[in-house]
């Protein structure tokens, strides 16, 4: 998922799934939006971030009780702050994110083996289904929340600003839970949705998920799109003013 | 090019006397070796012993009997490369266009319960693997037939084509020719490891089970392959 942002980026794990994910030209600040998504599940989590751990971050992360911290290095003085935690492991990419990430999947499933290409980045034609156009600040939110939701377990949906996550809802098996979990997360954490951006990693089948996220703030989305009931999504998203993007690529996790 | 002269050399015979017998009817001359030879000629089928061949006796328990120069240059020289087909002439090397080959039970022997590691040394072929893999390195002009099931595909593809068979065939086939000798080495080198317990690599080989429309998304191509670990 870190090969995704360019910027710096901080993102915590838990069980694979990201707990929070912030972006800012200060990694410390980066640090207190992925932080503030989700302040109690980080706990015992895995910090990724693409930039060089400095001292500043370290002392905030250490805050924390965490397990792994994955960087492209670790400068001395934020060595010698993390290294007084005791079972804290860091690592170092040695080859960046984007270069090692392979090509071929390989699962094990019921009965077997899957062997598949690996789910990388697509060329993503934002393709405007609503009345409303997007702003270009609701265009980056929708961008931002798309790249994360593609790394949560399938059903996701995943709140956003341009430069951080707000809600995320993971694994569930309907998308309308996982829309109102993402909502009740980000209620837990004292953050608000309005103006904020709604991603699913695959279509809405119903209208439900996504009036859940608008009756929560959310003033776009984003989604594959392909259901069979896209025109009742499109019509919801209109009556709400909503601006609304299909990907025409599903995302699915298991 | 016409396929002029065949080995076969199979260790699993079924359907390898019909598969003999319809290639003989197209003109094929049949090299064979051992117990093949045997069942060909009963058959009445007319066959060459390799030892005739290659006009070197069977040696050392029939661990040296393909291993053998005219065996291996009459598999391995480029077609129409005018140096290959001067230095074969030179060495008396006959084109060898078809290898049906498949190789010693090593699998089932070490399957078996109590079974000492001598016996399983014997059953590791050598011949075998080098020929298939000699005549799968030259698969532009060479066809290699690991598997009996595919004995009817390349008389299908002979027949097409009057006595050929397709590139496209003979790639696929050599394709399956390396798997079949990378798996049968993995099972060796496992079986020998599981006493030795050294840092050598796990290796998975795994059949397919089938070919998906898709994977976890529409975007990702896949394949399963059922698992027997």
């Amino acid at each position: 998922m870190i090969a995704e942002f360019e910027e710096p980026t901080v993102a915590i794990l838990k069980h694979t799934n990201p707990c929070g994910v912030g972006s800012d030209t200060d990694l410390r600040k980066a640090w207190e939006k992925a932080f503030a998504t989700d302040k109690q599940a980080p706990f015992g989590g895995i910090i990724v971030c693409n930039r060089s751990l400095n001292e500043a971050v370290a002392k905030v992360i250490s805050e924390i009780f965490s397990e792994v911290i994955i960087a492209p290095d670790f400068e001395i003085e934020a060595r010698a702050v993390l290294q007084r935690k005791k079972n804290l492991r860091l690592i170092r990419f040695l080859t960046p994110p984007k270069e090692a990430r392979p090509t071929t999947d390989v699962r094990s499933v019921c009965g077997g083996v899957l062997v598949q290409d690996a789910d990388v980045d697509c060329e993503l034609t934002p393709n405007v289904v609503t009345k409303r156009r997007p702003t270009k600040a609701e265009l980056n939110a929708m961008l931002f929340g798309w790249r994360v939701v593609k790394h949560v377990k399938s059903n996701a949906i995943v709140h956003a600003k341009a430069d951080r996550t707000l809600g995320i809802g993971a694994g569930q098996m309907s998308r309308v839970d996982a829309s109102r979990i993402a909502v009740w997360k980000a209620n837990e954490a004292g953050l608000s949705l309005k103006g904020s951006a709604v991603a699913s990693d695959a279509f809405f089948p119903f209208p439900d998920g996504l009036i859940a996220a608008a009756e929560a703030g959310a003033t776009c989305a984003i989604q594959p799109g392909g259901s069979v009931r896209d025109e009742e999504v499109i019509a919801a998203a209109n009556e709400r003013k909503m601006a609304m993007i299909f990907t025409g690529v599903r995302h699915f996790r298991h | 090019m016409k396929i002029r002269r065949a080995l076969i050399s199979v260790s699993d015979k079924t359907g390898a006397a019909a598969f003999a017998r319809a290639l003989e009817r197209q003109g094929v001359d049949i090299i064979s070796t051992g117990g093949t030879a045997l069942l060909l000629r009963k058959e009445k089928i007319p066959v060459r012993e390799i030892s005739n061949f290659t006009a070197f006796p069977e040696v050392l328990d029939g661990r040296v009997k393909t291993l053998h120069p005219r065996v291996h240059g009459g598999l391995l020289y480029k077609r129409g490369n005018p140096k290959h087909e001067a230095e074969a002439r030179e060495c008396g090397f006959d084109p060898i266009d078809l290898v049906a080959v498949n190789l010693y039970p090593f699998e089932a022997t070490v399957a078996k319960r109590g079974v000492t590691l001598a016996e399983a040394i014997e059953n590791i072929d050598i011949g075998g693997p080098s020929m298939i893999r000699s005549a799968a390195k030259n698969y532009e002009s060479v066809t290699v037939v690991v598997d009996p099931a595919d004995y009817d595909t390349v008389l299908e593809s002979m027949g097409k084509h009057e006595g050929e068979t397709t590139l496209k065939l003979r790639e696929r086939l050599a394709i399956k020719a390396f798997n079949r000798t990378a798996e049968y080495d993995r099972v060796i080198a496992n079986f020998l490891n599981k006493a030795q317990r050294t840092d050598a690599s796990f290796s998975l080989s795994l059949p397919l089970a089938m070919r998906l429309r898709y994977g976890e998304n529409p975007h990702q191509d896949a394949a399963l392959y059922p698992r027997r670990i």
